[in-house]
């Protein structure tokens, strides 16, 4: 339902970080009522642009013009007060107030300064049962799932009068019911006139939900297209500038010996997120984990690393109990861990790129107790090779990096340790295609050089390209397990859900 | 995939202490224009002897701040130990011994302090000023217990021992700010100290041992501050009350100024030594000012504010995640 009149034009905005230059000269037009789509590897500059619409960074150079006027003052609370709101990646969210409350934060529903409150219940009612979504608006904001959360912070910024409508990533989190009623309200919204910049990984919602979609490749404007049209092939052959054959190899059935396992959990249980889980991990094997949100998986890969404290369970080394769990202990074990979130831990984000790389293997990097800086760049500098990680200098801090370049840079602290056993949690989560391929071939050459690694992931076609063999997690338990060509999306699906026996 | 710069030294340089480096030396050379006794040896002299004994309260101070942790105790236990020593003389126990039980104690306040933040996540600031109004009362009683005698002789001879014409504490200071720098910056135990102020969690998943390290710096600093403070008695005639007095204030303004962040990560000995003895020259400049002690007072607030606000703004983004 768009008309051909232009609400916003970006002309030619750059942006830099330090040495990264994250957008440069970029230029779009947005029609007023569609729903336009940014697509981008990780670190293509789709975040800062938004942001810059939003008012939450300043751009070096270019303009932003609203419905024909430029927007000078860059603030946050004047883009609110033009009629933007935007959705971020990560929640922001007030824990211990209401659902409603969530949903109208600022001072709607006000007369004379006090808050109606039976109006404001019923609009979220309201807005709440337009999503399809079973949620009481006088509930506490913390006892709701990450989805729901996600479900209120999406209606925030939807339920209020707006002109544009910013959502970055906004389906992440969400199961496919909840995607669907989010789709379904964002057009009856673009109905209504309302413009909507979308940015998404997932292609076939793009193509499902955007009327066009405008490319941006290392901080440049590729292409804006339209949706009708359009092959999935052709949106990642433009984002990535290449083919999409490399991205999932075939996998093959390997042979594996299960003889004694290199790392075996017994009984591991803890009140209220898993309980009474086994598994043992074979020398050289892939092992999948999976389970849907609050089944488990990520608590189960915590405790398995000793950074969640356990009621019950003991973990074997070989064969050789482990007194205690402790993350210490594994480390020496050779056991390694892979974080899921790499922004909250997993690397030192205002360090330098060789601090970061040092601190798994100070020992090894030190002679006498001194850490010789000597060592520490040539380490560094090898796993930059290796592992292909664009960064200036080793000096470089993280937080300047790029998602699948954190990602690659936090692996190659793990496997500095040359660990026998790897925990990965979400190895490719929140990064581009090509850094996800490279993390893949890298396990790959990891797992047949003999190191077993347990990989935790919500994605599936990820598991089925990679894994030997896929526990499923359902409801705290296992529930399943699969090994070889019996790992299907369908036969995965069916045990996480509970449909299989 | 390294890509070459040039420009990066620029970004190596530490702006803060540069700064710091910058504005002692400036309020120098001002003084120095104003009064005649101020660049002078004795005066000089005098300001670092004060501060030599505050400063072996910020070795540990600064350590537990680059986790970002807090010790308000540091004063309390300042004050405490001297008395603690006069106590145990006063009832004929030589001064070597009296001067060992005191540091022991003092370790024990750390392990306490150090044990609840670290296994029972209690939060060090407010732990730690339990821990100073708990030591204060100590001292008091103490204090009621001896009732003004002055203090052996043995023990008021200990700060006053010189190596060529140089009082001891100075040349203690000196030698441990050298040697804790250089292990802060070369040797791979200290730099856990880092790792785990940046990223505790992160520390965590690479193997370091967080819980212990820090038990460890809240022993180091207690006994740091015991150390200062026994010699700090022994400087003067009779124990008294004003010893250690405000001196964890001091520490937090003496840290923030010398580079350390109240969200961790950052700092260094050297600096905070710096900015302590800045604060002890801005003092002597108010002294020669004629500045009353309560206005005093207020400057070091002022100081303090500004410190923390400059603080802020450069981990803005820290704050934003």
């Amino acid at each position: 339902m768009s008309d051909d009149s232009t609400f916003l034009q970006i002309q030619g905005v750059s942006k830099r970080y330090g040495v990264i230059q994250a957008l440069d000269d970029v230029s779009l037009d947005v029609r007023k009522g569609e729903i336009h789509a940014v697509l981008g590897e990780n670190g293509a500059g789709k975040t800062t642009l938004m942001r810059i619409i939003k008012g939450e960074r300043t751009p070096d150079s270019g303009s932003v013009i609203l419905d024909g006027k430029e927007i000078r003052r860059f603030d946050p609370h004047h883009a609110h007060s033009l009629g933007i709101a935007m959705v971020h990646q990560e929640l922001a969210i007030f824990e211990n107030m209401t659902v409603a409350e969530n949903i109208f934060p600022s001072t709607d529903f006000v007369t004379c300064g006090i808050v109606d409150e039976t109006c404001m219940y019923e609009r979220a009612r309201e807005a709440l049962v337009s999503f399809g979504v079973d949620i009481d608006p006088r509930a506490p904001m913390a006892n709701l799932t990450l989805a729901e959360q996600q479900v209120a912070e999406i209606l925030r910024a939807i339920s209020l009068e707006k002109k544009l409508i910013i959502l970055d990533e906004p389906t992440s989190g969400l199961k496919s019911k909840e995607t669907e009623a989010l789709i379904r309200n964002l057009k009856k919204l673009s109905a209504q006139g309302i413009t909507i910049l979308f940015i998404s990984h997932r292609i076939p919602e793009i193509l499902s939900l955007c009327d066009r979609v405008t490319i941006l490749r290392d901080g440049q404007y590729v292409e804006t297209m339209d949706v009708a049209g359009v092959t999935e092939d052709q949106l990642i052959t433009r984002m990535v500038g290449r083919g999409l054959e490399s991205l999932y190899a075939h996998k093959q059935v390997r042979d594996i010996d299960r003889g004694e396992p290199v790392l075996e959990a017994r009984n591991m249980g803890r009140r209220r997120s898993i309980q009474d889980i086994s598994l043992s991990l074979y020398e050289g094997e892939i092992l999948g984990v999976f389970g849907l949100e609050g089944s488990g998986t990520t608590e189960l890969s915590k405790a398995m690393f000793g950074l969640e404290r356990l009621d019950t369970g003991e973990l074997y080394m070989r064969g050789e109990k482990l007194p205690r769990i402790t993350s210490d202990r594994l480390i020496r074990k050779r056991v390694v861990y892979l974080n899921d979130n790499r922004k909250k831990a997993g690397l030192f984000l205002e360090m330098t790129a060789a601090d970061n790389m040092a601190a798994p293997a100070l020992r090894k990097l030190s002679r006498f107790w001194t850490l010789s800086a000597r060592a520490v760049r040539e380490y560094t500098r090898k796993f930059i090779e290796t592992f292909n990680i664009v960064v200036e200098t080793i000096r470089s801090k993280p937080k300047h990096l790029s998602g699948g370049n954190q990602q690659k840079l936090m692996l190659s602290m793990c496997l500095g340790t040359e660990p026998d056993c790897i925990i990965v949690n979400e190895p490719t989560r929140g990064i581009d295609v090509g850094a996800k391929a490279e993390i893949h071939r890298i396990l790959m050459e990891l797992s047949t050089g003999g190191t077993s690694i347990v990989m935790f992931s919500s994605e599936l076609p990820e598991l089925i390209s990679l894994a030997d063999r896929v526990l499923v997690l359902k409801d705290k338990r296992l529930s399943g397990e699969f090994i070889g060509r019996d790992i299907t999306e369908e036969s995965i699906m069916a045990a996480a859900v509970g449909q299989a026996a | 995939m390294e890509k070459s710069s040039n420009k990066l030294w620029l970004r190596d340089v530490n702006w803060s202490a540069f700064s710091l480096l910058v504005v002692t030396i400036v309020l120098c050379v001002f003084l120095d224009r104003k009064f005649d006794t101020f660049w002078t040896y004795q005066n000089m002299y005098s300001i670092v002897q004060e501060i030599s004994m505050e400063c072996f309260a910020i070795f540990g101070f600064t350590f537990l701040m680059i986790m970002g942790e807090i010790d308000l105790s540091v004063g309390a236990v300042y004050a405490f130990s001297g008395y603690f020593v006069a106590y145990l003389m006063a009832f004929g126990m030589p001064v070597w011994p009296a001067i060992v039980c005191a540091i022991l104690a003092c370790a024990l306040i750390g392990v306490v302090n150090g044990t609840l933040v670290v296994r029972f996540r209690l939060n060090s600031l407010m732990m730690t000023i339990g821990m100073m109004l708990l030591m204060l009362g100590l001292r008091d009683v103490l204090s009621e217990l001896m009732g003004g005698s002055t203090l052996k002789s043995s023990y008021r001879a200990i700060a006053r021992v010189e190596i060529g014409d140089v009082r001891v504490t100075i040349i203690a200071m000196i030698a441990i700010i050298l040697v804790l720098e250089f292990l802060l910056r070369k040797s791979a135990a200290f730099k856990k100290i880092y790792y785990v102020g940046e990223n505790l969690t992160s520390a965590t998943i690479y193997g370091i041992r967080a819980g212990r390290i820090k038990v460890l710096t809240f022993i180091a600093s207690s006994v740091g501050a015991g150390i200062g403070g026994i010699l700090a008695t022994s400087h003067v005639s009779a124990a008294n009350v004003t010893t250690g007095d405000k001196l964890e204030f001091k520490m937090v303004t003496a840290a923030i100024l010398g580079g350390c962040s109240l969200f961790g990560g950052k700092g260094s000995i050297a600096n905070s030594a710096l900015a302590l003895l800045f604060l002890g020259i801005v003092v002597d400049g108010m002294v020669k000012y004629d500045v009353e002690v309560l206005i005093q007072q207020l400057v070091i607030g002022i100081i303090l504010i500004i410190a923390v606000y400059v603080d802020t703004l450069m981990n803005k983004e820290k704050i934003e995640y």
